[in-house]
């Protein structure tokens, strides 16, 4: 059977990561995905030279985050500062379900692609985009990125130990978490229209989303008026919810939270049996009183033995214990390879690689990745030709002035 | 207008985070969620004493931690180890359109309330997951907590310096990324079921969702073959994309992924115009060769101000991306946050009046709400299987006897 979104159009106008990830994660869900790009520049993901100090070009012309955001696109280029290119981006829209985009709102009215002016063409359309600080509010005009979001919405003190200065993260994650709740809220658009007939504009932003991800941290300070202290490893309350160097100077993190139900086989497996029955550590309590002394002895025994020993004794009494992966762990990772987290697919430039897709198993419409991230405007001829019903020879002539 | 899921009703087998929260998503768009607790205990979120150090504990009972996590629910209590407890889910299984449960791999069928059984009842039924590690592979029978999500994923060596220890993260991160997942799936199976007339299952795991999570991450190490480093503020190899402290002691973040084309603009707002011509400067690629030095120029700039007057000074003289570092008691005071009620007021029956997380997903017409506080212990078992599963009072007197619910 197809995908569940099979049959749905999504027109993309969006740039970086946000705006194209969610349409990436439509696109596994099987729907199909026209991106409009800038003629002359595209998105500038594609031109992307170094994020985070790692070269990011690919053999081929291709651009790592280009072509995780943009999987399963087809790219078309269209000039929407011309009266003619907003006409054909019209007309796709009566062929489209969904649009999507990450602009700024002012530009986008400005370009003729807010939600009034293409409601019009297709009052069913489901319309989403995605801003740095929402709708409403003095920023809500502001420009936003990844790292803009972390520390906007707390996350940057949210991370690493106390009395530290704010920390950050690589990888994107606030793009894709909004990436996430966009996709969502497409999803929910989808099902209203499904279920009551009616097209709408959604909206999710940066800061939405991340709040959303801290919900527990925001609603303990809105709630009780305090802040989670960040952790320290040396100081952890809960010694067996911490984590440990190994003698190979890999990593082991246990994470009991119940952890009186454990102490006893924790103990034996660590060859701790005479700690057991210690008045110090005896329970919950004593163990958080005196957890720097707790956590020095647990520091020494975890020292003797490498980490793959330590997960082997570990699940030998199903205790609570991750290895402590780095990223070239979790690409090997047996978990993430058979459950397909990241999928085998072929390359037209790169060959054989994988590449992350939706994490949902699916038991009867399955998702997939199904092509590579598009070269800049592969699809135009082709598109415009299908859906909005141009020729050879209307094509030539948008050719001609620059209009796509 | 009514909500996306008006009419679909979810019953709820699910404890701690990952699996309540996103039934609360689900709520939160107007399903009607039902949510079954073990009879005695509850679910264990209601439990949480202590959470990092802090008392969770609030008035009558109530703690943060199942508050944030199970609203707009109902609660029932069901002893499912018990025969006779089995044909009450059954019967609530025809009437609902979703099931969701996050107990480790093997216990529900050891109930027999694993998929093949339940669909058998109601073939239409969008029964769906929340593991930690997925179906498939050595560890999908191991058991999951959020923070082993974290350590598996490999996010604690992608936050912080290069050289440090991994670190942590508190609030929940993987719990609260596998729900949003999970509610994302049952939402795509909803969307099937009406489409294309099926019922299905939905598996999501931690370890699947944090590494979707690092999409970026992983095409590093799978496209490039090299891993994103982690960043040292102090040399970050782009000045422009780093976080900096004012002069009173707040921190301010800069994102400009294009430097170069903002360096004259910038240059200028800082009044620094002397160096916008700088050959160490002059570019991004000189700019990283000569990293330390331009922080360590901006360190001391950025400390002769406040981080407010920062913020309003670059908006005032361009078209700057920087925000400022806000704590989470900075987050509920900010006016962004409040305006398109990211946090929003609410209502609590024992509480009072607070503030709680709002929706990040806004629909124009047809938006969901925060209605219900999260349940007392049991509060809807008789309402809900008189109701939705019509028992008599009888059969429910019955079933108290028999210590069922």
């Amino acid at each position: 059977m197809a995908g569940p979104l099979d049959g749905i159009r999504v027109l993309e106008w969006a740039v970086w990561v946000v705006g194209p990830s969610c349409c990436a994660m439509l696109g596994d869900l099987g729907a199909e995905i026209i991106k409009i790009e800038q003629p002359v520049l595209g998105d500038p993901g594609r031109g992307l030279q170094a994020i985070w100090g790692l070269r990011t070009p690919l053999p081929g012309g291709g651009n790592v985050l280009f072509e995780g955001a943009n999987r399963n696109a087809r790219s078309i280029t269209i000039d929407l500062a011309k009266e003619q290119g907003r006409d054909l981006a019209y007309k796709l829209v009566e062929k489209c379900d969904v649009f999507v985009h990450n602009y700024r709102r002012q530009v986008a009215d400005a370009l003729g692609m807010g939600y009034d002016a293409l409601s019009r063409h297709n009052p069913k359309l489901v319309y989403a985009w995605a801003s740095g600080f929402g709708s409403k509010g003095p920023d809500s005009d502001l420009p936003a990125l990844d790292t803009i979001a972390l520390a906007r919405s707390g996350m940057m003190m949210a991370m690493g130990e106390p009395d530290t200065p704010p920390q950050s993260a690589v990888g994107a994650i606030a793009d894709q978490t909004t990436a996430n709740m966009l996709s969502y809220g497409v999803l929910a658009g989808l099902l209203a229209r499904e279920r009551l007939g009616v097209g709408q504009e959604i909206d999710v932003s940066m800061l939405g989303s991340m709040v959303f991800l801290q919900s527990l941290n925001v609603n303990l300070t809105s709630i009780r008026g305090r802040e989670f202290t960040r952790r320290s490893r040396s100081q952890a309350g809960n010694p067996l919810q911490n984590y440990y160097r190994c003698r190979d100077d890999k990593w082991v993190l246990l994470a009991h939270t119940q952890a009186d139900r454990y102490w006893h086989d924790f103990c034996e497996v660590l060859g701790l049996q005479e700690l057991e029955p210690d008045p110090r550590f005896v329970d919950m309590e004593t163990r958080a009183k005196n957890c720097e002394e707790l956590i020095r002895i647990l520091d020494g025994v975890f020292a003797t033995r490498s980490q793959e020993e330590w997960l082997r004794l570990l699940r030998q009494k199903y205790l609570f214990f991750s290895p402590v992966n780095s990223m070239a762990d979790v690409i090997k990772d047996p978990q993430v390879i058979e459950n397909e987290y990241l999928q085998d697919i072929d390359h037209p430039a790169l060959g054989a690689v994988k590449m992350t897709r939706l994490p949902i198993n699916f038991s009867k419409t399955p998702v997939q990745l199904r092509s590579t991230a598009p070269e800049f405007g592969q699809h135009t001829e082709e598109v415009l030709m299908e859906l909005a019903g141009l020729s050879w020879e209307d094509i030539e002539k948008l050719k001609e002035q620059e209009v796509i | 207008m009514v909500m996306p899921l008006e009419g679909v009703r979810v019953l709820d087998w699910t404890i701690w985070q990952q699996g309540p929260v996103a039934t609360a998503m689900l709520g939160d768009l107007g399903a009607e969620v039902i949510k079954i607790e073990e009879r005695e205990r509850g679910d264990p979120g209601r439990g949480m004493k202590r959470v990092r150090g802090l008392s969770a504990e609030m008035a009558e009972g109530r703690n943060f931690y199942f508050e944030t996590n199970n609203r707009n629910k109902k609660s029932m209590t069901l002893d499912v180890r018990k025969e006779g407890a089995r044909e009450v889910v059954y019967r609530l299984v025809e009437k609902c359109d979703v099931f969701v449960q996050n107990f480790r791999q093997g216990v529900a069928a050891k109930w027999g309330l694993d998929y093949a059984t339940l669909s058998r009842r109601n073939p239409r039924l969008i029964y769906a997951t929340a593991s930690g590690y997925g179906p498939l592979g050595p560890d999908s029978r191991e058991p999951a907590m959020d923070y082993l999500g974290l350590a598996r994923s490999g996010i604690m060596n992608a936050m912080g310096e290069p050289g440090m220890d991994p670190l942590g993260v508190v609030g929940g991160i993987a719990d609260q990324m596998g729900a949003i997942v999970t509610a994302y799936g049952v939402l795509a199976a909803v969307v099937a079921r009406e489409r294309f007339g099926v019922g299905q299952e939905v598996d999501v795991s931690h370890l699947g969702s944090m590494t979707a999570l690092q999409a970026l991450n992983v095409a590093a190490v799978c496209l490039l073959g090299r891993e994103l480093p982690r960043q040292e503020r102090a040399t970050a190899f782009n000045p422009l994309w780093n976080h900096y402290k004012c002069g009173d002691g707040r921190w301010l973040a800069l994102a400009h992924l294009q430097p170069d084309r903002y360096w004259p603009d910038f240059c200028r707002a800082l009044g620094i115009e002397e160096l916008e011509h700088d050959p160490r400067f002059e570019d991004a690629q000189r700019r990283e060769e000569n990293a330390g030095v331009l922080v360590g120029i901006l360190d001391g700039i950025f400390a002769t101000m406040g981080c407010d007057e920062w913020l309003a000074h670059l908006k005032k003289t361009g078209d700057f991306i920087a925000t400022r570092v806000n704590t989470v008691t900075d987050l509920v005071k900010d006016p962004q946050i409040i305006e398109n009620e990211y946090i929003q007021d609410f209502d609590h029956p024992v509480l009072g009046k607070i503030k709680v997380v709002g929706l990040p997903v806004r629909l124009s017409k047809t938006p969901g709400s925060v209605r219900l506080a999260a349940p007392e212990f049991g509060q809807h078992t008789e309402e809900v299987l008189r109701e939705v599963a019509g028992y008599t009072w009888e059969e429910i007197e019955k079933l108290k006897q028999e210590e069922v619910i």
